[in-house]
């Protein structure tokens, strides 16, 4: 046998090897270590010593409701800012260093390139940002509180909190694609979060509560088995959409850059 | 398999221009021709719009009007198919610092090959090797200097056996031995694969390259086989050093029927001449001896002028004047 010339055509063209690439850079170097040990220590590492120092002064039924509070604020805050603060570079620093002209020479699509981005981030990120620390507060509430959460309730919130993360992942990589340096894409994707945090204590509440604002907060009450406003079909359908409009957006952009 | 045209053209463009935004004009209509198999040199200095070409070519750029085909294929249109017959080195080639040389020839040839690994593998050695790069196949880019860089750009560009081969100034930034290297690595691959290369470095474009364009401000101002441009105007000129007394020699020489031109230049003791003619063969055989027959001169250096292509690139660059 010999080596066979690829012939694929389409949008797809030089996707796995792209993608490939993306997780390369994350599971071939110490980028997962760092980013396990930070994540692990941010949202593990404070809700064991928050546990620690409340164990004996409250129930466990308390304790554990604790727990689930500080897992998704600190998921719905630390990580988000990690998730911009990682994409931000994605496109804008591969544009200048000239990786991406580079690449962008070979047979593969833009868009290729772009969605391989958008996969092999996401689907890294939130494993070493939420999956695991997620496992790691189970542990932690079983061995400290000796209780865990209804499962599906948690299963469920972190899946809320990953859509809210995949929207803010979504979001910078447009972004990435319509400026030429971090500076504005990281601003403008962490000043989105900002205004959704500010905006409803000036407007009516129904106005914000089916946007991807509300999600970290509904993934929070849902662990807490507390009420969600809205239906909660409602802000995880539009953020599903607008994840596709600007992933829709990041595609049309970027095949009219010019390098 | 690959197209070109019954004439054997690889790259064709017609009335390529690009024009950015502010209206500065990169390029404008620029009518090329490649032929399969030749050693393409792309000259011109700085801004003449070389790299907007290259980039047009391979589709990172869109041109304003105008277009390009390689091997039949529309440069925008059809620019997977075009990419997938061709290996380009950038001017300031950037990989990912975190690979290897290995790992970043595998990465390129996936884009282009499938197959069993261990084929693939040796396909990476063997470019490897090619190169002289084998010994450090291992090592992260990082630490690479910017001659084993350039030749890794080689690598990765010709690791696709490809049919065309692409490079933007490949020995720009290389101390002399790394630009010994790279025209090595060039000719070693011509046998088998068309080489368009952009550069500003004359002496590298007359060791290799067998036709050559010049481009000024954005204009093709020559393209031709590299031997009609170092042949010059098409007049012969002879370059005669002369010590003595060469007035009477010079009126002489002027009064031939075969000589166009006799222009002097005073040294401090010697005169040089360039004699132009119309009739090489009468000239070869009559100017020395006609020289020769006065007695007060010693002839010290006699002979055809030969042309540089610096001569040829200069002229034509402060000329402005096209052929």
């Amino acid at each position: 046998m010999s080596l066979i010339a690829t012939r694929a055509a389409g949008w797809s063209t030089g996707f796995g090897n792209l993608l490939g690439k993306e997780l390369d850079s994350w599971w071939r170097t110490r980028r997962w270590v760092v980013h396990l040990v930070l994540w692990l220590g941010v949202i593990a590492g404070f809700i064991l010593l928050i546990s620690l120092e409340s164990r004996h002064n409250t129930t466990p039924a308390r304790g554990l409701d604790e727990v689930m509070n500080v897992f998704f604020q600190a998921g719905g805050f630390f990580a988000l800012i990690g998730a911009v603060l990682v994409t931000q570079g994605s496109i804008v620093g591969e544009r200048s260093y000239g990786t991406a002209a580079w690449v962008l020479t070979k047979p593969t699509t833009r868009k290729a390139f772009v969605l391989s981005k958008f996969v092999g981030i996401t689907g890294t990120f939130l494993l070493l940002s939420l999956v695991i620390p997620a496992f790691a507060t189970l542990i932690i509430s079983r061995i400290v509180w000796g209780l865990v959460p209804g499962l599906d309730h948690f299963a469920e919130a972190v899946g809320i909190l990953a859509l809210h993360q995949t929207f803010y992942i979504a979001l910078t990589l447009m972004l990435g694609t319509f400026f030429q340096s971090r500076g504005p894409v990281g601003g403008l994707a962490l000043g989105f979060w900002v205004s959704g945090n500010i905006l409803p204590n000036f407007v009516p509440p129904w106005l914000t509560a089916g946007t991807p604002w509300s999600l970290a907060r509904s993934a929070g009450q849902i662990a807490l088995w507390q009420p969600v406003g809205l239906p909660l079909w409602i802000p995880v359908a539009i953020s599903a959409v607008l994840i596709v409009v600007m992933l829709l957006a990041a595609l049309w952009r970027f095949e009219r850059e010019e390098f | 398999m690959a197209q070109s045209g019954a004439d054997g053209v690889v790259i064709r463009t017609r009335g390529l221009s690009k024009q950015y935004p502010g209206g500065v004009t990169a390029l404008s209509g620029l009518d090329l021709e490649v032929k399969r198999n030749s050693i393409f040199g792309f000259l011109g200095p700085n801004g003449a719009g070389k790299t907007t070409t290259i980039k047009l070519l391979l589709g990172l750029a869109r041109p304003t009007t105008g277009s390009a085909t390689l091997f039949g294929f529309d440069s925008e249109r059809d620019t997977l198919e075009v990419r997938r017959r061709i290996g380009y080195l950038a001017q300031d080639p950037r990989y990912y610092d975190y690979m290897t040389a290995r790992e970043t020839l595998r990465f390129t040839a996936k884009f282009f090959f499938s197959g069993p690994d261990g084929e693939l593998e040796q396909h990476i050695r063997d470019t490897l090797e090619l190169v002289g790069l084998g010994d450090k196949a291992d090592r992260a880019i990082k630490g690479f200097s910017g001659g084993e860089r350039q030749r890794l750009g080689i690598a990765q560009a010709q690791i696709s056996r490809p049919e065309l081969l692409i490079l933007d100034e490949p020995a720009a930034s290389l101390d002399p031995m790394g630009r010994r290297d790279v025209l090595e690595v060039m000719s070693r691959l011509r046998s088998h694969t068309t080489i368009f290369y952009s550069t500003h470095i004359l002496e590298d474009v007359q060791r290799v390259s067998d036709t050559v364009a010049i481009l000024n401000g954005g204009k093709l101002i020559a393209q031709a086989p590299i031997g009609e441009l170092l042949a010059g105007t098409g007049r012969t000129t002879y370059v005669v050093e002369l010590a003595g007394s060469a007035e009477a020699a010079r009126r002489r020489v002027a009064g031939l029927p075969w000589v166009a031109s006799v222009d002097e230049t005073a040294g401090t003791d010697a005169v040089s001449w360039h004699v132009a003619v119309t009739d090489d063969p009468a000239a070869d055989a009559g100017l020395l001896r006609t020289i020769l027959a006065d007695e007060s001169v010693t002839v010290r250096q006699f002979g055809r002028r030969r042309y540089q292509l610096e001569d040829v690139f200069m002229n034509l660059i402060e000329g402005g004047t096209g052929r």
